[in-house]
């Protein structure tokens, strides 16, 4: 294969995050890359069914919440090991996508969306609201923190689990079932007149995706201690649309740097005060609108005017 | 006659109150080219949206080698071996002609797409078959020349018969082809022509809506007219040509 060398850079950025702790002047922002990096796992789920598949779901902090909820409380109130909690929360979030992926499938575009964002919502009533198991908006505190709670060792598991589920996300586009999504993408009536029942591969894009969202959503819970609804609201969910679109959609290195953008963007606006978060939202929108293909993308014609080749498509 | 791949059966289709397709009947037998013509709006592609299962037929029956396929899906029906191409050119346009010709061969494979998720296995080999028959498929189609260019960077006349290779390489019984020559250039309607004449040669039968009456009186070895949505005649082009009611509805002294 021609993309022998592709690696590189991968290995390159695997080497300087295995190295990070050391680096790093201020602790705090060990914290940041933590919850980057748990946002790597949330984005590579959204990219599947966004970025790959065409379909822009507006649900993805509601599921990790569904997987923040589900391992909090296997922890506290069954006393279930912190392994088996974690390793629950994906389960739990597939069962929840399987029954609102089947019937929101069924609508395409704006409708989809939608459709996902009124479940986020439910998601976060339900959360507020049925306060006996949730604790309602007050949330829930005193949550296993592993190996006593050392940031370094966390780190090195979300390293560990980030490139792990990246590495599946590669392997998944590249399958012929990556390539029928893309398919779904660019024409789904034609997808359909190949004789490709099109409705399973975008049920799997999102129950995998999903399943991406609850396992950030419990690890975020475990890493934090607490958790409340607000958390894995709407402008969440938003976020993680944004990490795909910032990144480059549609490719695996665009959601990986997309999530450590929305994680410390916001950090670095700091100097700007109130304008923060004003100063953040216009780089989105002028990002949005003169970089649709995102940072990957932009990369990526930029290498290929340099070596003269055409812009080629890969994943 | 040959057999008899598709028996169209009584076929009807309304939306709401609109009945555009009335108590259709006509049978396809294998490597027969049949056409479907009619003025615009008299059902020509409702048809093939009903017989590719698009929607439901409101009643009757369609009949593929025998078997009742009117509540199949879509996809079970080109798994049976019922492939369309479309009137406006559909395309993946970021694919290469080579991954677009392989996506039509989904139905022919033996491998589940979810067991290439591992990065192992047989499906490698079977990679290799398939990228033999996309090869043949696309000399057919005289598309070998453009393989590894991308699908948007093509002419739409060349997209045109990439809709038609794509359909073919799932070695289809019967291809419905809506309009294939909208927008086709002379010596493109040509090749289109011969192209068809040999598909029909490897025994797959054609249905083809077309409104270039040149090319569907010189491809047709049998003519269905359609108005309103119902039947009105059916013979050879000869037949056809000289039938006042279709002269009338349709063709026009002139032809």
């Amino acid at each position: 294969m021609k993309r022998s060398l592709s690696f590189l850079p991968w290995l390159l950025a695997l080497i300087v995050l295995a190295m990070l702790p050391e680096l790093l002047p201020v602790k705090y922002y060990l914290h940041l890359s933590i919850l980057a990096l748990i946002w790597v796992i949330v984005a590579q789920g959204q990219n599947l069914i966004q970025g790959f598949t065409g379909y822009v779901s507006i649900v993805q902090a509601g599921f990790m919440g569904i997987g923040a909820y589900g391992s909090a409380l296997l922890s506290l109130n069954l006393q279930w090991p912190l392994w088996a909690t974690v390793a629950m929360a994906p389960v739990i979030t597939a069962l929840f996508a399987l029954l609102t992926g089947y019937p929101s499938l069924r609508v395409k575009g704006h409708y989809f969306a939608i459709v996902t964002l009124a479940f986020n919502l439910i998601i976060v009533i339900v959360l507020v609201h049925y306060s006996e198991l949730t604790k309602g908006e007050a949330g829930i505190s005193n949550i296993p923190k592993p190996w006593g709670g050392s940031r370094e060792a966390f780190y090195y598991l979300a390293l560990v689990l980030a490139s792990a589920l990246t590495l599946l996300a590669a392997l998944i586009a590249r399958s012929r079932v990556g390539e029928i999504l893309l398919a779904i993408r660019q024409n789904e009536d034609l997808v359909a007149a190949v004789g490709i029942a099109a409705w399973k591969y975008k049920l799997f894009a999102f129950v995998v995706s999903a399943m991406y969202a609850g396992l950030g959503g419990a690890l975020y819970a475990h890493f934090q201690g607490f958790i409340n609804p607000e958390i894995f609201g709407v402008a969440q969910s938003l976020d993680a649309i944004l990490a795909v679109i910032l990144g480059g959609a549609g490719t695996i290195a665009g959601p990986a740097i997309g999530a450590f953008l929305v994680v410390f963007l916001p950090e670095l606006l700091r100097f700007a005060d109130s304008f923060r978060l004003i100063l953040y939202g216009l780089i989105l929108v002028l990002a949005t609108i003169f970089m649709p293909i995102g940072i990957v993308g932009i990369a990526r014609s930029g290498f290929a005017r340099m070596t003269g080749r055409g812009g080629q498509h890969g994943g | 006659m040959a057999d008899t791949i598709l028996r169209v059966d009584s076929l009807s289709k309304s939306f709401g109150g609109v009945k555009a397709v009335r108590d259709l009947t006509f049978t396809v037998a294998a490597g027969e080219i049949l056409g479907l013509i009619g003025p615009n709006g008299s059902g020509k592609s409702t048809t093939v949206n009903v017989l590719a299962g698009v929607f439901p037929p409101t009643s009757g029956a369609i009949l593929l080698g025998g078997q009742a396929i009117e509540r199949l899906p879509e996809a079970r029906r080109v798994a049976l071996g019922l492939n369309r191409t479309f009137q406006t050119a559909r395309v993946f346009p970021e694919f290469t002609v080579r991954q677009h010709v392989a996506m039509g061969c989904h139905t022919i494979r033996d491998i589940n797409p979810f067991a290439s998720i591992l990065p192992f296995g047989r499906w490698t080999r079977e990679q290799a078959d398939i990228n033999r028959h996309v090869d043949d498929v696309l000399r057919l189609c005289a598309l070998d020349q453009v393989a590894e260019r991308p699908v948007g960077s093509l002419s739409s006349g060349q997209q045109r018969f990439l809709m038609i290779a794509t359909a073919l390489a799932a070695r289809p019984r019967i291809l419905l082809v809506d309009e294939p020559a909208a927008g086709l250039v002379e010596h493109e309607r040509q090749e289109l022509a011969e192209l068809i004449r040999s598909i029909r040669h490897r025994g797959i039968a054609v249905v083809i809506i077309e409104h270039h009456m040149a090319l569907i009186m010189a491809l047709c070895d049998r003519i269905v007219v359609l108005n309103f949505g119902a039947k009105i005649a059916e013979g050879s082009p000869a037949e056809i040509r000289a039938n006042p009611a279709v002269i009338d509805a349709y063709l026009g002294e002139a032809a």
